[in-house]
């Protein structure tokens, strides 16, 4: 059934989706030979089209990846809490099953998009020249050094460097997963307090959330100062090489934890809503 | 087949705003037959349709589908038609018929096809293109071409013409069977008397003032059940 | 509104009252099949629980016989048949003259009027 789910869900706006991945990745080349053109002759500096191009393409990047986000979150919506919930609620389909599909194609949207702006940022680069020594390419001189230093960091201590990567993707996933739980929270909510206005209310949650956030933020970092220099001075250095790592990798896996647990609480917070409180008008 | 299709027992539901729709409710279907839930506005039909169907959940009591608790298994046993339309605008009529085979493993694409060639509607139109009438015939089609044990009717002629409602009525009783029952709630009573086995008319609160066999009752009172409505139902 | 369903009384006594007339007027002839539950039941927009009461009170008459998985027939005892056909005819009269007598038609006049429609 999760598979099912799931391919209606990625199915649902993909065309728009392809539409506008397409125009990205196709007008890549262009931006980066618009960019290869105003570095080249830059002294001459009266560019005015070409800037303007340069500067709308990164502003369709920008749309791309908000539309991206608001797609999923379009879906979830009207999928869920809209005349479309009569069927989705009456299929011989959990609960759990559903938000786990919107969730999973949300992360798969989220990584395609990202993906594609890469490759775009990447077509762009390798386009325009840089005339710094050995580069050619802007891309060179973006990605060498950095690939040096990553191979430079394995060379020194391989273990470190891969739990840095993997705590790296890690929080990576987890900010991902909980900033779509949290307005996937805010909508369900929103429809279960009032069914009339429900995304009044959902708005209304987001604003008290990040209030009670930004009020308890201090306290928190507090509170986590504390218990990170508990953990620098009891951690027994030698066991992974420099202090400043370890400490480093202590904060990291906290922090994701501490996301975790959030998210797991949030899941189970919607699917209550979900099984007990659902308020189709 | 001995299993009621449906049991309610002790049904309590209210609003969120307090106010009690459903009050203490008993009510058990036995297969084979065709029932009309048949009251006033407001008297709580959808809602208990919807607490069948599981949109929504009971404060108090149990629903039982063929001796299964309600849950979202027993919704592959229920063929539910609510009043409103409820697909994506966007897809396609054949769309749904992919969709509903996909969920739905009791789903009869071919007979859906038959009955929506019938209706002369194209299979590869989009649903947001189609008026309401045909929208909700659709959906009829849909709801009718599974092979469930229990099929909610809400309001299923409603908003159609009434060569579609013959269409409809006609439907209904060509899909029964012995091991199915079919539920549907109306305002439309002179035209769906003739088809039902059974009524229950309901009353506010979610209270049965009356049920039982149609033929049978009206033998006793010498009346319609639309007459009877009119009297049970005064204002 | 349904041509078998006046409002009425049960629609079960109505709908076995035209199937007994189609039978005797030989819209269905003696020995055919009979058509099943589900087709008349579709046709006419009746409930089949309906139809199949109405089907049991013909067979009890023995007007219809069911044979199994062969489905139902209209009898081939054509003594019946004429039996029933004569029951129900002197049933009509009788009915028809009992109108006659309400609204005071003397019998000459009647069965005057009777040759009169005879010629025509």
């Amino acid at each position: 059934m999760l598979k099912k789910c799931l391919k209606y869900d990625l199915l649902s706006f993909s065309r728009l989706f392809l539409l506008l991945a397409g125009t990205v990745l196709g007008l890549s080349p262009i931006a980066g030979l618009l960019l290869r053109i105003l570095i080249t002759r830059w002294e001459e500096m009266l560019f005015p089209w070409e800037i303007l191009l340069v500067m709308a393409y990164v502003f369709l990047i920008g749309i791309f990846i908000l539309a991206s986000a608001l797609l999923v979150y379009i879906r979830y919506y009207t999928h869920f809490f809209k005349d479309e919930g009569y069927l989705t609620f009456t299929l011989p389909v959990k609960r759990s099953t559903l938000l786990f599909s919107k969730i999973l194609s949300a992360v798969i949207y989220q990584t395609v998009a990202i993906a594609v702006v890469a490759v775009a940022v990447c077509i762009v680069l390798l386009i325009t020249p840089y005339n710094g020594e050995p580069y050619h390419t802007l891309f060179g001189a973006a990605f060498t050094p950095l690939l040096r230093r990553i191979g430079a960091a394995f060379a020194k201590n391989w273990f470190v460097a891969l739990l840095k990567g993997a705590v790296g993707i890690l929080l990576i996933i987890l900010i991902t997963l909980f900033n779509h739980l949290f307005y996937y929270l805010t909508m369900t909510m929103g429809s279960s307090i009032n069914r009339k206005h429900p995304l009044l209310f959902c708005v209304l949650l987001i604003y008290a959330f990040n209030t009670i956030l930004s009020l308890l933020s201090t306290p928190l970092l507090m509170m986590m100062t504390l218990w990170f220099s508990a953990v620098d001075t009891l951690y027994p250095l030698a066991l992974v090489g420099a202090r400043s790592e370890a400490t480093y990798l202590m904060i990291a896996f906290t922090v994701a934890a501490m996301l975790a647990l959030l998210c797991a609480a949030i899941w189970q917070w919607i699917l209550h809503l979900l099984e007990r409180r659902l308020n189709l008008a | 087949m001995n299993i009621p299709v449906l049991n309610c027992e002790n049904i309590y539901k209210s609003y969120q705003s307090g106010l009690p729709v459903l009050s203490g409710l008993n009510l058990t279907l036995p297969a084979g037959r065709i029932i009309g839930l048949l009251g006033p506005n407001g008297c709580g039909k959808s809602t208990l349709i919807k607490l069948i169907a599981g949109l929504l959940v009971p404060d108090r009591g149990n629903i039982t589908v063929c001796g299964q608790p309600r849950s979202e298994s027993t919704n592959a046993l229920i063929s539910y038609l609510p009043e409103r339309p409820y697909f994506q605008g966007n897809m396609r009529v054949v769309q749904l018929l992919d969709y509903f085979s996909d969920f739905y493993a009791d789903f009869d694409r071919s007979r859906a096809i038959a009955m929506l060639s019938d209706l002369g509607i194209a299979p590869d139109a989009r649903m947001r293109t189609l008026s309401k009438g045909t929208k909700e015939k659709v959906q009829l089609v849909l709801v009718m071409s599974r092979r469930a044990r229990l099929y909610l009717l809400d309001e299923p002629i409603a908003g159609v013409d009434p060569a579609a409602r013959d269409y409809i009525l006609k439907t209904i009783i060509g899909n029964y069977s012995p091991d199915a029952t079919v539920v549907l709630t109306t305002h439309l009573i002179t035209d769906i008397e003739p088809v039902l086995d059974d009524f229950v008319f309901m009353g506010h609160g979610g209270q049965i003032l009356l049920a039982g066999n149609a033929d049978e009752v009206r033998e006793a009172h010498q009346k319609s059940l639309n007459e009877l409505f009119r009297e049970v139902f005064r204002c | 509104m349904n041509r078998y369903f006046n409002g009425q009384g049960p629609v079960f006594m109505q709908l076995t009252a035209m199937m007994r007339t189609d039978i005797l007027s030989g819209k269905y002839p003696p020995g055919t099949q009979f058509p099943t539950v589900r087709s008349l039941a579709i046709e006419a927009a009746i409930n089949p629980n309906t139809v199949q009461k109405a089907l049991s009170v013909l067979e009890s008459e023995g007007l219809v016989l069911s044979r199994g998985t062969l489905g139902r027939f209209v009898t081939d005892d054509r003594a019946l048949l004429e039996q029933k056909r004569n029951e129900m005819q002197s049933a009509y009269m009788r009915r028809a003259w009992q109108e006659a007598n309400k609204l005071g038609i003397p019998k000459e006049k009647f069965i005057a009027f009777l040759h009169e429609s005879e010629e025509g």
